[in-house]
């Protein structure tokens, strides 16, 4: 599993300046574990991956990357199947900082179950998002406060 | 394109005999079954080449890297976009097909502003297909994509009773009939509604000719049941020329506008349907059903036309609603000297409207598609419902409104002061999300409002007690979208939409695309992959959920070719209401009648006597 970290300046077609930070976080009984990997350079075998984690959340894409000047690195994360993964993707720009939450399940045979996100046009207030989390991955809503601290 | 395999096509066809009665769930079965295997196939379909960077040249400036195709092969190539000598550019090198270069926008300084417009959109919480490949060979919608779509196109046939020389999307030249049953519209129309949290409001039935179908009321009808609040008819025209209860029908089913190819006042700028338009506009006017004329514009054919028909669409404002120009969009493959010849973009075009209408709707009057985000985020905050909001790229399209007055046109630009009521209305729904009181920031709105209005300036029939004003109000302090209606009235809308092609492609544009296509197998697929990547797209679905042109014939017992028009010049010319159409705009009388008939045959329509 990819988790993609990188700064981006674009001025084309809008103007943006962010940096973007991804963790995963897995549920072992019943606390949320932080799961951490090697890093290594971006290559062009990673832009499906790139969209399908970033794009889609937050809707910074591949496109965008090229248009402006980005730095980015990839962790390379094992996670070890069936598990029940939090994904947190925090992006910080100079009025705000968005915090996306992704509960998935990887299932035995590897396959991956987005079970819940809030995603950026349903507008979801935080608390709601960390309310929802919680019910599905069975946690406290602190649990996930802390992570997101 | 030769690179796709024959045998994939023939595979993925089903007998379209056996679908055209089945139910809205078999439908589904077939469609969801068939959809992930109609998908473009890496290796198969395109390849991969971001890692070639394009070069920039001495005299040339760096805007920006973007995404392209290349119009060989289609492959994923990166682009470079740039201006040279005021122009701006894009560039991109196919490792196996070479170098292309195209202009994107025609004036740089005109793209410069246009992108201080620039809105994101927030994309779409629910979308059709998995993100499993790079833009833009996932269309379907997938979650990568950025906007939602404000305009839902649904092809109801490629049957068509034209036979332009440059169309190979009509059914006999493609060789199959692609028209789907009611219960497989139904199925598309329920998925394009899927989406969430916006839905698109608005449909556009279009083809080949919408009107050839026997059942486009049942059509339109079904349209509304599914939830479209705005159905337009993309026609061209002939039809309803000759059938005025036709105007009526579909206005009583439904239609709220009817888009007609239009692409200029003469035979020889527009032999497409020069002859038949006024007698469609008459049928029009007295069905009460509005019509935006649409020209595609291309530079050595008809842009020295854009002016006059501007001036035609205000002749005839009581029932025109609106000029939709379309620089071309160049099909099929084409030498760079001949794409010359023809290329034309919106500032070209914007130039020209400047030019032939001796300044009085300038430049500066246009304003590009996503500047009206600021009001539906205004809204949004105050409603605290997600609402539709243009956010296509700035190069995708550019629109202002025009009034005519003793002779006079008037944009909307002098009597509203634009800019500024978007940045008031951007600032106040900032303070809105930031939680300041509703009734406080409406108080303050319908206060301010006037400063943005100078009456003095505006349209009379606007003047008059202050409607500009009470239009505004309505609009933003009472939501009362009645009053929209009646600001149309009247008024003539004026749009351009720069649809793509191979040679200008760009995946920013494409990815941030809000007119959508809903395909048979229920994917819905942006316009410029449906028409640009058509292979992979609109033909090869269409292909699939089609008859044979043998088997379509025997079923309905009648010959595509039987259906083509032939076209009755002198008894057109003729008639009154030509005349009446185009006095002061052409001299009719210049025109010798040879002239006529040979614009229309050279066209490609057949031109009889009788």
């Amino acid at each position: 599993m990819k988790c993609f970290s990188f700064t981006l300046k674009q001025v084309d077609p809008i103007t943006d300046e962010l940096i973007v930070d991804t963790n995963v976080f897995k549920l072992e009984g019943g606390n949320l574990i932080k799961l951490t990997g090697p890093s290594r350079e971006f290559t062009e075998e990673d832009i499906v991956d790139f969209d399908r984690e970033i794009g889609a959340i937050a809707g910074i894409s591949m496109n965008d990357l090229l248009h402006g000047d980005s730095s980015i690195r990839v962790e390379e994360v094992v996670v070890q199947p069936p598990a029940k993964l939090l994904k947190v993707v925090k992006v910080k720009r100079k009025k705000e900082s968005l915090l996306y939450l992704l509960v998935t399940e990887v299932l035995a045979d590897g396959e991956e179950r987005v079970l819940y996100v809030n995603h950026r046009s349903l507008r979801v207030k935080l608390n709601e998002a960390v309310r929802e989390a919680s019910r599905i991955l069975g946690v406290d809503e602190s649990s996930i406060w802390n992570v997101l601290e | 394109m030769s690179h796709l395999r024959e045998v994939t096509r023939e595979e993925l066809r089903v007998n379209y005999l056996e679908l055209r009665d089945a139910s809205l769930e078999k439908i589904r079965e077939v469609a969801e079954k068939l959809a992930p295997q109609l998908m473009p196939k890496p290796g198969v379909d395109y390849k991969v080449y971001l890692s070639v960077k394009p070069p920039l040249r001495e005299g040339e400036e760096l805007i920006t890297y973007t995404q392209s195709v290349c119009p060989e092969c289609y492959s994923l190539l990166r682009a470079v976009i740039f201006k040279r000598e005021g122009k701006v550019w894009i560039r991109k090198v196919c490792p196996e097909h070479g170098e292309i270069e195209e202009l994107y926008f025609g004036d740089a300084s005109a793209y410069e502003r246009f992108r201080r417009y620039q809105a994101e959109g927030r994309g779409n919480a629910v979308t059709h297909v998995p993100l499993q490949a790079p833009c833009p060979f996932n269309c379907g919608v997938c979650p990568r994509h950025k906007s939602h779509a404000a305009l839902i196109n649904i092809v109801a046939t490629n049957r068509c009773d034209l036979s332009c020389y440059y169309c190979f999307f009509y059914a006999t030249k493609a060789g199959y009939v692609y028209e789907p049953s009611l219960e497989h519209i139904r199925y598309m129309l329920r998925q394009a509604r899927l989406s969430e949290p916006v839905k698109p409001p608005a449909l556009q039935i279009t083809g080949g000719e919408p009107t050839l179908r026997d059942d486009l009321l049942d059509i339109i009808r079904i349209a509304k049941e599914e939830g479209f609040t705005h159905v337009q008819l993309n026609t061209n025209g002939i039809r309803l020329a000759f059938d005025p209860e036709l105007a009526v029908k579909v206005r009583k089913a439904g239609v709220n506008v009817v888009y007609m190819s239009f692409d200029g006042v003469s035979p020889y700028t527009n032999p497409k349907n020069h002859w038949e338009v006024p007698y469609a506009l008459d049928n029009l006017r007295k069905a009460g059903l509005g019509v935006v004329l649409v020209p595609t514009v291309i530079k050595s054919y008809n842009l020295s036309d854009v002016g006059r028909i501007v001036r035609f669409g205000l002749k005839h404002n009581d029932i025109v609603r609106g000029v939709n120009f379309q620089p071309v969009s160049i099909t099929g493959k084409m030498p760079r000297k001949e794409r010359e010849k023809e290329r034309v973009t919106i500032p070209d075009v914007i130039a020209e409207i400047e030019r032939q209408t001796d300044g009085q709707i300038k430049r500066e009057d246009w304003y590009p598609v996503p500047s009206v985000a600021p009001l539906s985020r205004f809204v949004e905050a105050l409603t605290g419902k997600p609402q539709l909001t243009f956010t296509t790229h700035f190069a995708c399209g550019a629109a202002t409104y025009v009034w005519q007055e003793d002779g006079e046109i008037i944009p909307i630009t002098r009597f509203v002061h634009v800019d500024e009521l978007l940045s008031f209305l951007q600032e106040k729904a900032e303070e809105l999300e930031k939680g300041r009181n509703k009734y406080m920031v409406l108080l303050e709105v319908a206060v301010k409002l006037r400063k943005f209005v100078d009456l003095k300036k505006a349209p009379k029939r606007l003047r008059e007690r202050g409607k500009a004003l009470r239009l505004l109000l309505d609009i933003f302090v009472r939501h009362n979208y009645e009053s929209l209606g009646e600001f149309h009235y009247n008024t003539l809308f004026l749009g351009m939409m720069h649809f793509q092609d191979l040679y200008n492609h760009d995946v920013a544009r494409v990815s941030r695309c809000d007119i959508h296509y809903i395909m048979p197998d229920g994917r819905q697929v942006p316009f410029c992959s449906f028409n640009v990547l058509e292979e992979l797209y609109r033909e090869r679905a269409q292909r699939a959920f089609s008859y044979t042109v043998k088997d379509w014939e025997k079923l309905t017992g009648t010959s595509l070719i039987a259906q083509h028009y032939k076209r009755n010049i002198r008894k057109l010319i003729s008639g009154e209401p030509y005349r009446r159409h185009y006095e002061g705009i052409i001299d009719i009388d210049s025109i010798p009648y040879e002239d006529h008939v040979l614009a229309s045959k050279r066209f490609g329509i057949p031109v009889v006597d009788e």
